[in-house]
């Protein structure tokens, strides 16, 4: 349940530390869609900018994911993946949880660089 | 079949293949929950302790303790003991029980061959007075003779 406004955590190595969804109001996306966010905050060193608009994967949401199995998987944050255009995520590394839900999008590379997979 | 099963984070139940809510805390910690129930009660910071219908609770006040001790009794009676049977004494099963499989097998050869020596010798015999008998002739030495072979042929096929 990611909307126009919602902030959420970087979890990669980019240097982006919170981005702020700025895509079309009045949708909602979640695990596995691609936004359009604003960089609000970013590390010293970071190879994007504060203030820049980028792509982003969402990977983890508070809102609970319901799964065929009848499983149910919830975070306790926001937080997204930075993308090029092309879908190439921008950091070498993903430091938080990428689940299955990115397989099915066809986000593999997010998935191989992830440390932990749900 | 074996279903594959995890337990709750909070109440210790199991949790089937299709149940069960997985909560991911921002310090990676993961919690399983198999409903929603136990999921607030765990957003309410209960603790589990405290809460009477719990396995963490059951345990901490011996709840299922009669369980466990009839389970250790029924253990215990089907365990097997050496004891006299039917006019054998206890020593002599123990002796036998005792005794290699080597020894044992050499004493039932020995037996089995006795046995069939005797038989041996037994038909012997029977041919000998049949054959008395068919010297004597007559039909009644005829009709007999199936009858006197049936048994002993019956017995040879069983050893």
């Amino acid at each position: 349940m990611i909307g126009s406004g919602t902030r959420l955590e970087v979890s990669d190595n980019s240097g982006a530390k919170i981005a702020q969804c700025i895509t079309q109001s009045g949708k909602s996306w979640g695990i596995g869609d691609t936004i359009t966010v604003a960089i609000k905050k970013a590390a010293a060193r970071s190879k994007v900018a504060a203030g820049s608009v980028q792509k982003a994967v969402i990977t983890e949401t508070k809102k609970e994911v319901q799964r065929r199995d009848g499983s149910v998987v919830k975070f306790h944050k926001n937080a997204c993946v930075l993308v090029n255009q092309k879908g190439q995520p921008i950091g070498t590394r993903v430091l938080g949880f990428a689940t299955h839900e990115l397989r099915t999008r066809g986000l593999l590379k997010i998935l191989s660089l992830a440390a932990r997979v749900l | 079949m074996v279903l594959k099963t995890t337990t709750c984070r909070f109440s210790g139940l199991r949790i089937y293949p299709g149940r069960g809510i997985l909560f991911v805390r921002t310090d990676g910690q993961q919690y399983l929950f198999i409903n929603r129930k136990t999921k607030s009660l765990f957003g309410q910071r209960k603790r589990p302790a405290k809460i009477a219908w719990t396995t963490v609770y059951r345990k901490q006040h011996k709840k299922d303790q009669e369980a466990q001790i009839a389970r250790k009794k029924r253990r215990a009676t089907t365990r097997t003991q050496a004891r006299s049977i039917a006019g054998t004494s206890l020593e002599v099963i123990n002796k036998r029980r005792a005794e290699k499989p080597e020894v044992r097998k050499a004493s039932r050869e020995a037996a089995l061959r006795e046995v069939k020596e005797r038989l041996k010798s037994s038909k012997q015999e029977k041919a000998a007075l049949r054959s008395a008998d068919a010297k004597r002739g007559g039909g009644k030495a005829a009709k007999s003779v199936p009858g006197a072979r049936a048994p002993g042929a019956k017995s040879g096929t069983r050893r």
